[in-house]
């Protein structure tokens, strides 16, 4: 009679030829699989953009950078003694601000959703 | 160990670096998912889905057992869940699990040496249980230890002795009654 050890190596021996090979296209396809997977799964990259309230701080701090602008520009401006002495030099001041200001904040708006878009077709 | 480093790459976006899990496990995945499916076809998207499930679950390995061992659970269970859909029956005469006989070691010792064993064997084995099946390729090829085929299976350390012992019965039994219908086809 064979002892215990023995038999296990004759049964190691045969379990070597049972072995089965997977097709060629096994891997292939598996990796295909992942990297699909992956896709699904790529973080969003909307979080990384500016949000909401960072538009509205850029707003406001645009407002103020222009409305300083152009009072240092009548101030110390040599072409603007005309413009100065109007009374309505301050509504202008406040309007020509919004104005740039609302452009750029409708610019980032505009980037954002197109951005957003993108992903949600992808 | 390698497979932490591979794990921490995949997680930082390097997902080619998973090639080298498909490259280490593809072929014994497949093993026993077509130990248990018995159909290739079935055992390949078996494999495919276990691999995908192993990259969904990549983050939460803790590393409490070994990666292999981790992985072949998810295996196991995928092929598992394949069978149940498939509603797989199998037809195997019951063998008693008596001792290995003399005649039947003579057999299997003969069969190292005959150059068709590849088919034979892989004949034999696809006529014994399934569970005793994939068994044997876990402790005799991927070489798990009890404990570890305990992990897998989910079965119970006694449960894996006795399937162990019943399986290497009935695959000697199937692989003596080959040898000797061949005999009897040569006379």
């Amino acid at each position: 009679m064979k002892t215990e050890e023995e038999l296990d190596q004759i049964t190691r021996n045969l379990m070597k030829d049972s072995l089965e090979q997977p097709s060629k296209e096994l891997s292939g396809n598996i990796m295909q699989l992942i990297f699909k997977e992956k896709q699904k799964t790529a973080p969003i990259h909307v979080s990384q953009s500016p949000t909401a309230l960072v538009f509205i701080i850029g707003f406001c701090v645009y407002v103020l950078l222009i409305i300083g602008a152009l009072f240092l520009f009548n101030q110390y401006g040599s072409g603007l003694t005309t413009i100065a002495t109007n009374k309505s030099y301050v509504y202008m001041i406040f309007v020509l601000a919004s104005a740039g200001s609302f452009f750029f904040f409708f610019t980032q708006l505009d980037n954002w959703l197109t951005l957003k878009r993108k992903h949600h077709t992808a | 160990m390698e497979e932490e480093k591979w794990i921490q790459q995949i997680l930082a976006g390097d997902v080619q670096s998973f090639s080298c899990f498909v490259a280490k496990y593809e072929k014994m995945a497949y093993n026993l998912a077509y130990r248990i499916l018995g159909n290739r076809e079935e055992a390949e998207e078996a494999v495919q889905d276990s691999f995908l499930k192993m990259y969904r679950s990549l983050a939460g390995f803790q590393g409490n057992s070994k990666f292999s061992t981790w992985f072949y659970r998810i295996v196991y269970h995928t092929a598992i869940s394949a069978q149940r859909q498939q509603n797989y029956t199998t037809d195997i005469d019951d063998v008693p699990a008596s001792e290995i006989t003399e005649d039947e070691t003579d057999s299997a010792t003969a069969m190292l040496e005959n150059k068709d064993r590849h088919e034979l064997i892989t004949k034999a084995m696809e006529k014994i249980p399934s569970d005793e099946a994939l068994l044997l390729t876990l402790y005799y090829l991927e070489e798990s230890s009890i404990e570890e085929i305990q992990q897998i299976t989910g079965f119970s350390g006694s449960n894996v002795k006795v399937k162990l012992f019943r399986g290497r019965k009935h695959l000697y039994a199937e692989i003596e009654q080959m040898t000797h219908k061949a005999k009897i086809e040569m006379l």
